[in-house]
């Protein structure tokens, strides 16, 4: 146990913790409903996390550097709507451009956020909830009251849900999954490992202690808008994918819930503290007992919403709590260590024992 | 430097130009703007913002924020119609309402202050919550057919051409 709690921090195991909240809730909704356990209720949860997931690494980056991305749902949905437009009149355009276009697009988007926000210093709240109405009326003016239908668009793009990229077992890895994986590995290794990564946990925990370091804060916070604005841009072409349907309001309330998961996968709202994958674990969370609460026939669909509004705070209480603990319990092990510095290695096990 | 006019720099003083060149816009550009019925409407409009913005700068001058308000409106607004609907007396239905929305603070501000959740957080599911407890309430009906005295409240002039909408608003800013 002491050599255990040497090699760990409890930031390190806050993503196990998470780990076994997902499992009771799934224990609990499998006792509930029949049939739970099934390759396609992995699918189902697995396709629907997709989005959010991809938008909430984006919102993980932004609000570890004490800042925050509103605006991501507008983005989400304008670069569903926009791409989707255009691909319906002209079929032909190769798919890798279509990505790029979309990811182009939100990354210009993310960089009038970062602009106002880095360098413009007005806070990012309201910046973010500015372009979260200008970006929805932009395209409520440009559709002229037209939606995408999923008739016109490439057969490609409309048979790419069911793709799937590998199978264990019985369970399927579909596509659009798969590329929220990647994005969520990916953003992982640069958070962990990547000097601009650790940057961001320094500007978020201590951004005067940053500038003072010599950082490029004001550079590390625009580049952190871009890129968020990028995954949304992302996840607004896995949106389109998806549902193929797309209206004007595609993408609403996609910035509360990404901020939701990330705030339930312990990424702190001060900044600082948190990570890309906390950020998944917490969208899986959400989604999963969303996607329960729909499927479970003890209570009627109107219960649902208040419901899940209870569980992703008892949800984070539980968390809360669990963490106070462990960092309570780490804290007075490292006090024994300290105060009886030499007979620690004989006597250090007698205490703890 | 000028003392007097120093406090046009401030935010507020900001705020204060912009409004007096937009309703100067309004004016010129539209006919009738300038008309008393005009402004007793827009007040009658933005009074349930009014009322919520006036107490959210509290919570956000101590740096939490309450993004529970609409729900919690909806649900207040709805717990009422279902009680009057349910045979209660419009008066008692609408007190319970009010009870409701204080309910639904302590409940935030149990999360909040005494467990030390964020507020975000908090008031994230709040959001949430509340409106599917609304949800709960009415399913997928809606009220109406309440007392007349109380349609009036809304719409007709109590003092003078004023509603009561407006003397809520100089009432709560004073």
């Amino acid at each position: 146990m002491n050599a255990l709690r040497r090699r760990f921090q409890p930031e390190q195991i806050r993503e196990l913790v998470l780990i076994a909240l997902i499992i009771g809730i799934l224990i609990f909704f499998g006792t509930q409903i029949e049939n739970y356990f099934s390759p396609r209720t992995f699918t189902r949860i697995s396709t629907s996390v997709a989005v959010v997931a991809i938008v909430a690494v984006g919102q993980t980056l932004v609000i570890l550097t004490r800042n925050i991305d509103l605006s991501v749902g507008s983005i989400v949905g304008f670069t569903a709507y926009v791409v989707g437009t255009i691909l319906s009149r002209n079929n032909d355009i190769p798919p890798v451009a279509v990505v790029l276009l979309a990811v182009a697009m939100g990354a210009v988007m993310g960089s009038i956020n970062g602009l106002l926000v880095a360098y413009g210093r007005v806070p990012a709240i309201i910046v973010t909830l500015g372009t979260l109405a200008l970006y929805r009326t932009i395209l409520v003016e440009i559709s002229g009251a037209n939606s995408v239908l999923t008739n016109e668009l490439p057969r490609w793009l409309v048979n790419l849900p069911p793709v799937n990229v590998l199978s264990l077992g019985a369970l399927d890895i579909r596509l659009l999954f798969f590329i929220a994986l990647l994005v969520v590995v990916i953003f992982q290794f640069i958070a962990s490992y990547a000097a601009w990564g650790r940057r961001l946990y320094a500007i978020g925990s201590n951004p005067d202690a940053a500038r003072i370091a010599g950082f490029p804060a004001q550079r590390i916070v625009f580049t952190a808008f871009v890129l968020s604005g990028a995954l949304a841009g992302l996840a607004g072409f896995v949106f389109l994918a998806r549902f193929g349907n797309i209206t004007v309001v595609a993408g609403q309330g996609v910035e509360l819930q990404s901020v939701a998961a990330a705030v339930v996968g312990g990424v702190n709202i001060n900044g600082g503290l948190g990570s890309p994958f906390g950020a998944f674990l917490g969208a899986i969370l959400i989604d999963v007992i969303d996607n329960s609460l729909i499927r479970w026939l003890a209570i009627s669909e109107f219960w649902r919403d208040a419901l899940l509004g209870l569980l992703i705070l008892l949800a984070v209480a539980t968390d809360t709590v669990i963490m106070n603990r462990l960092r309570k319990a780490w804290s007075r092990h490292e006090l024994q260590i300290s105060g009886s510095e030499a007979p620690v290695e004989k006597g250090g096990s007698h205490h703890a024992a | 430097m000028q003392p007097r006019w120093s406090f046009m720099r401030r935010w507020e003083g900001l705020l204060l130009i912009l409004l007096i060149v937009i309703i100067a816009y309004n004016a010129l550009n539209t006919p009738g703007y300038l008309t008393v019925n005009n402004w007793v409407n827009l007040f009658q409009l933005s009074i349930e913002k009014i009322i919520v913005a006036l107490i959210m700068t509290f919570i956000i001058i101590n740096a939490e924020i309450d993004l529970s308000v609409a729900s919690m409106m909806g649900l207040s607004a709805c717990l009422t119609g279902f009680l009057y609907a349910g045979g209660m007396p419009m008066a008692g239905a609408l007190a319970v309402g009010l009870l409701a929305g204080v309910i639904a603070g302590l409940f935030n501000s149990f999360w909040i202050g005494i467990v030390g959740l964020p507020s975000l957080v908090v008031t994230l599911s709040g959001l949430i919550m509340f409106r599917g407890l609304a949800y709960v309430l009415l399913e997928d009906r809606s009220i109406g057919n309440f007392p007349a005295w109380f349609n009036q409240l809304g719409q007709q002039p109590l003092i003078g051409p004023f509603p009561l909408a407006m003397i809520i608003f100089f009432g709560s800013v004073s």
